[in-house]
């Protein structure tokens, strides 16, 4: 019995990959975490949408002195797409990325503040 | 619908032992409460301590499984309790419903005839504070407050030295185990006790379910335990479809049933390749793992997520398969169950792995029953029992799937059952692919989405998933939102007897495997 367990693992051969010496994508469609088209963001609404549906909180609204920024923790984003479809102006979208491990928690962190809000 | 029985004025009290003890049920009886929808759930207004009686009639009708008990919080003070019975024969359920004072006594259903309750009443007393009178262990099942043991009593402190050792295993342990914690007595080799300590990953889900915009629903429940996520969403979105009236159309329904045999197909196969791993056989682990990953590798291509998460919603599926994603599914699966079928030949001829399983970890048909266990477990130990074929939901009343019993009652028996009902999935999906090509496009339904809750309403769903039946109990309140989600898990339902199987006839070596003959998961169970 072992010996035809053994010539059926040797018969599978190799299956694990290179990864990560080799890159590896992940398929078309796909939900890595959410990414922010910032040029399209204008952080619109108390709170947007977009925050609104967010379950894990990792859309969030920062205001510090009448700046008003959104915040988009990739650490806490579960992919669920959900913010994609809230969007009414397209600025958030699915990517494929799934490389998310950082040397620092901040760089875990985008912040977008849209043009010509900031205070006076 | 109230039963004629139902008088709430008959009976105040319980009596035990002789002397007359009240309990404090406060009026008016909650039994009013609608229930959307269906004929599939009657929900019967009926004073607790009438309960067994009531349950004894119906049995000589017709069979009556236990399936859930719990509380419900009322606004006003008082607590409502409900126990839910399955009725297989004629694919209904029967819930019974009582109001009492918060923080005050009822009679335990334990003692009234319900073994099954007992952890049930136990995590009430940590939640909740009420209390089971004539309980035999009326301590809080939850973290920090004490301890599941397969006989409380029994675990007593004993004196330092002899030859009683207790082994603590858990909460943190190698490779990717959940957390829980055991604490394992034992007398040379044998194991005489067992203490279970759930709760570590109990993260709040009910309280977290019924605070969410109820579209969302099925997006927290998928996460209650990742393996389940399918029928865990499944379950969710059926309760609040009855709740709301929503028909689901056919091809939803068949999708539904699609993406649950195929989490269905991928933990039978991952749960083989962790038995394997338990007793040592390792080829045969790595063999089902491979089967594992690569049903994982098409649910991504076909659903854009390893574990299916996002694919139900409230009303059908998030997104049809085309005929594309049909082929892929058929022409990833079918290999699938060929190499599965192979290797159920040679894990039976295996020896070695066979004679670690066999008689390991009994649990009897009297103890499956008797605790209410669901799903291959109870398959496993002769109780025919399934959600598919007992409740019909998603497009498993045409499919009648095969139900795979057995009695041996051991590791073997699950193992065996688990390897059936992987090859029966398997099966299924290619037969669903099938049915999906001829099955109507999808139908442009506006989505319920936008609809708000009928008030006071209860709607019920549920779903066999790998474990077993996941039940999902929602209930509104005047104003239509979420007042009380109720999620009991098939790892819940098993557990408990779990606790019960392990000491007695097995030694210490045998544990990591009934552990893995069982295959329940922590996170489900703790909620
Ligand atoms: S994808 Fe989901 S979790 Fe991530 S930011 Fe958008 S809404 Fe939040």
């Amino acid at each position: 019995m072992q010996l035809t367990w053994l010539w059926r693992g040797l018969r599978t051969g190799v299956l694990t990959t290179r990864y990560p010496r080799r890159p590896e994508r992940m398929p078309d469609g796909w939900r890595g975490t959410a990414v922010l088209q910032r040029d399209q963001c204008v952080v619109e609404g108390a709170p947007p949408s977009c925050v609104t549906v967010c379950l894990p909180r990792a859309l969030s609204v920062e205001e510090t002195g009448g700046d008003r920024r959104l915040r988009l923790d990739h650490a806490a984003c579960i992919a669920c797409g959900l913010c994609v479809a809230a969007c009414p102006r397209g600025a958030l979208s699915i990517s494929n990325e799934f490389e998310l491990a950082a040397s620092s928690r901040a760089r875990l962190i985008s912040e977008h503040r849209p043009k010509g809000d900031r205070a006076a | 619908m109230l039963h004629p029985d139902a008088d709430p004025a008959r009976v105040r009290g319980h009596s035990r032992g002789g002397g007359a003890t009240s309990f404090s049920r406060i009026e008016p009886l909650a039994g009013a409460i609608p229930v959307s929808a269906t004929a599939e759930l009657e929900l019967e207004g009926l004073a607790i301590a009438e309960w067994p009686d009531r349950v004894r009639r119906q049995t000589h009708r017709e069979s009556v499984m236990f399936a859930d008990l719990f509380g419900t919080a009322d606004p006003d003070g008082g607590v409502s309790l409900t126990l839910l019975l399955s009725l297989p024969d004629g694919g209904r359920w029967l819930a019974l419903r009582d109001r009492i004072e918060a923080e005050s006594t009822y009679p335990s259903l334990v003692a009234g005839g319900f073994p099954a309750a007992e952890w049930y009443e136990r995590e009430m007393l940590g939640s909740l504070g009420i209390h089971p009178v004539g309980h035999p262990h009326p301590e809080s099942l939850l973290r920090g407050a004490a301890l599941a043991s397969a006989d409380m009593a029994r675990f007593a402190p004993l004196p330092a030295g002899g030859h009683v050792v207790d082994f603590p295993l858990g909460p943190v342990r190698s490779g990717i185990v959940e957390s829980g914690h055991y604490g394992i007595r034992t007398v040379g080799e044998e194991i005489v006790d067992l203490r279970l300590q759930l709760g570590f990953k109990h993260r709040g889900v009910e309280q977290m379910l019924a605070a969410v915009a109820w579209p969302l629903a099925p997006r927290v429940a998928e996460r209650i335990s990742g393996t389940d996520g399918v029928a865990h969403s499944m379950a969710a979105a059926g309760a609040l479809e009855r709740l709301l009236g929503v028909d689901v159309p056919l091809r939803a329904r068949q999708l539904r049933s699609l993406f649950g045999e195929l989490e269905r197909l991928y933990n039978h196969a991952g749960y083989q390749a962790d038995l394997c791993g338990a007793t040592g056989l390792a080829v045969a682990q790595a063999q089902f793992d491979i089967l594992k990953e690569q049903i994982l590798r098409l649910a991504a291509r076909i659903a854009g997520h390893r574990y299916l998460f996002g694919t139900i919603v409230v009303g059908g599926v998030a997104d049809d398969l085309d005929d594309a994603a049909l082929n892929d599914v058929r022409d990833t699966v079918r290999p699938v169950r060929d190499a599965f079928e192979a290797l159920i030949d040679l894990v039976a001829t295996s020896s070695s792995h066979q004679d670690r399983l066999q008689t390991t970890g009994r649990l009897t048909l009297e103890e499956a029953t008797r605790y209410a266990v669901v799903g291959p477990v109870a398959r496993a130990s002769g109780l025919a029992v399934d959600a598919r074929r007992d409740h019909p939901y998603a497009a498993y009343d045409a499919l009648r799937p095969t139900l795979h019993v057995v009695d041996g009652g051991d590791a073997a028996a699950r193992s065996q059952v688990r390897l059936e009902e992987g090859l029966a999935s398997a099966d299924l999906v290619l037969d669903l692919v099938e049915e999906l090509r001829e099955s109507a496009p999808l139908p442009a339904l506006p989505s319920p989405a936008s609809r708000t809750l009928p008030g006071d309403t209860v709607g019920f769903g549920w779903a066999e998933g790998a474990r077993g039946t996941e039940l999902h109990w929602v209930e509104t309140d005047r104003a239509g939102a979420i007042g009380r989600y109720r999620v009991r898990s098939a790892s819940f339902a098993c557990w408990q007897a779990f606790a019960r199987c392990v000491p007695g006839d097995n030694i210490l070596t045998d544990f990591p495997i009934i552990e893995q003959s069982f295959g329940l998961s922590f996170a489900g169970s703790d909620r």
